[in-house]
């Protein structure tokens, strides 16, 4: 989770022009109403899932800070807005690869995938929720992790 | 100069066309394609002087990509613009033949500083 949390700041920061990302609380599960994007990390000694979920509104304003759109223009659509959302939490995770790259050198990415709603994993996985304010924007970093 | 940019989010094509332009680099002829298949095609069809290409792709992905274009005998000069920037990603993308690779997320100035290098 820290490692994540980490990815996420430095994305936030870099791609996104939120220098300030606090995490609230973690908690083991996420409130109703969430949308976002999961992607898978694998490797020989890691198997996880990296979210980032909000509000559908949530989501507009972090898809619309990372095209550099102004928060008050018009909703983007759908497509764009799984798309935008979708590439973020690709970024975070190829940070996540980077930084544990030295421990599992077999990790790779999957391709993000958006889901309306709560993501289930198997009774295989931890999963572990923190809640953040990405700048003013109300997340949810999701990271299911597959215990071995 | 024409520089094709390979990427299969939408939203990451555009973002590396505006910094491009705000690397002082948007003059060029900027040509897109959302995977490596597309990308062969258009290296065939419009010959690009650069390709600026994702890693993780469906289809085709940018690895594959160069390796495909230098087998069909292109010389055409090719950069990663990827997530993934572990040393060892770096390590086989320059084996490959990959004049740099730029981690997401990136500044202007990383671009300017790689495509400077790339493209004296």
């Amino acid at each position: 989770m820290w490692v994540s949390l980490g990815a996420v700041r430095a994305v936030a920061a870099c791609a996104l022009g939120f220098e300030d990302v606090r995490a609230i609380e973690v908690r083991q599960d996420l409130p109703s109403g969430v949308v976002g994007a999961h992607v898978a990390l694998v490797g020989e000694r890691t198997c996880c899932q990296i979210g980032l979920v909000s509000t559908p509104n949530g989501c507009q304003r972090l898809a619309k800070a990372f095209l550099e759109i102004h928060a008050a223009t018009p909703g983007l659509l759908p497509g764009d807005l799984v798309d935008a959302v979708g590439e973020i939490v690709n970024i975070v995770a190829g940070c996540v690869k980077t930084r544990m790259a030295p421990s599992d050198p077999t990790l790779r990415i999957g391709l993000p995938v958006f889901v309306s709603g709560v993501l289930e994993p198997s009774g295989a996985f931890v999963t572990e929720v923190a809640r953040l304010l990405i700048g003013d924007v109300d997340a949810h970093l999701v990271v299911a992790r597959a215990v071995r | 100069m024409r520089i094709l940019i390979v990427d299969d989010s939408r939203a990451m094509r555009a973002i590396i066309m505006r910094t491009l332009r705000q690397a002082g680099l948007g003059g060029h002829d900027l040509v897109e394609a959302s995977n490596g298949v597309e990308a062969l095609s258009a290296c065939r069809s419009s010959s690009p002087d650069l390709v600026l290409s994702d890693w993780n792709m469906p289809e085709m992905n940018g690895m594959e990509l160069l390796l495909a274009l230098r087998r069909m005998g292109s010389p055409v000069k090719f950069g990663f613009v990827t997530s993934e920037g572990s040393p060892e990603m770096r390590r086989t993308a320059a084996e490959a033949g990959a004049l740099f690779l730029i981690a997401k997320p990136f500044t202007t100035d990383a671009f300017r500083f790689a495509l400077e290098r790339a493209m004296p």
